[in-house]
């Protein structure tokens, strides 16, 4: 299968990876830390700039 | 429609129908099935070379344009041009050109209270805003055609070499050509419908993102 929604961030305490799904963190999803108890979510003030990023994105992967 | 005498011009088309292409100043669709011309020239000889590079050039085309086109996301979407005199005010730049810098997304991090974890009332966690490039969220993955095979059958028609006397005598040129080979009909009357086909078949695979990408990703991190 091509299509993996999932990218990893480096947890800002430890240093460890967040695996994190676009999609879901813009439907107002939190992930944890593999390591530590740290959870990141999207601020609300950035849902429209992920948003038509994701939007854009979409229209890029329907064109291959 | 095409009632005057046929002859074939350079480009495959019949004369008279390039003519009523000038009259008409529309463009004028010749029936392939129908034209023994064409038929003729279908049966010419191809040379080999032509035959294979032909799809892998449209292959290569075809990858072109996928990541051209992710570039280009990623170039508007993940990035935002800075005017060169703004970014030479700013960063005191000497190279003459526009600059890109990320697009930051603001997320929320939440740690427990670790100094009060001990309390028998929980205090609420701490919140802390990180700004984090867009492009390190979005599943960017380059994909490119990694097989392809071309299938077709020919009938050899002539085989010639000869020696290249230019550079190095020892050296030969050789060419091979022929027909591109069909499921020809017993029928002579139905040979205008042979079928000759060259089937091409693809995979595409996911690519790793490119070394530039990573190290953008990776000094993002660091911050």
């Amino acid at each position: 299968m091509l299509e993996n929604t999932t990218t990893s961030i480096k947890c800002p305490d430890c240093g460890n990876d967040i695996l994190i799904n676009a999609y879901q963190l813009l439907g107002g999803a939190s992930f944890n830390c593999t390591n530590c108890p740290v959870v990141v979510s999207l601020s609300t003030e950035s849902k429209p700039t992920l948003d038509k990023a994701i939007s854009e994105f979409d229209k890029l992967k329907n064109k291959k | 429609m095409f009632s005057k005498k046929r002859e074939p011009s350079s480009f495959g088309r019949t004369q008279d129908a390039a003519d009523y292409n000038n009259e008409k100043d529309e463009i004028a669709l010749v029936d392939v099935g129908k034209n023994d011309q064409n038929i003729k020239q279908q049966d010419s000889e191809i040379d080999l070379e032509s035959l294979v590079a032909a799809p892998m050039i449209a292959v290569s085309k075809a990858n072109a344009t996928m990541l051209s086109g992710q570039v280009q996301f990623i170039l508007d979407y993940c990035f935002r041009k800075v005017p060169y005199e703004l970014s030479k005010a700013e960063n005191n730049l000497t190279i003459g050109s526009d600059c890109y810098e990320a697009i930051m997304i603001s997320i929320v991090v939440m740690r427990p209270n670790i100094e009060e974890k001990d309390l028998p009332v929980k205090s609420a966690p701490i919140e802390s805003i990180v700004p984090i490039p867009i492009i390190s969220l979005l599943p960017i993955n380059s994909i490119g055609i990694d097989k392809m095979k071309v299938d077709f059958s020919m009938e050899i028609t002539s085989i010639s070499s000869a020696k290249d006397h230019s550079q190095n005598p020892q050296n030969r040129k050789s060419s091979l050509s022929g027909k591109l080979g069909g499921d020809k009909s017993k029928d002579e009357e139905e040979q205008s419908k042979s079928n000759k086909s060259i089937d091409v078949s693809v995979e595409a695979t996911k690519l790793p993102l490119p070394n530039g990408l990573l190290n953008i990703i990776e000094l993002f991190s660091k911050i």
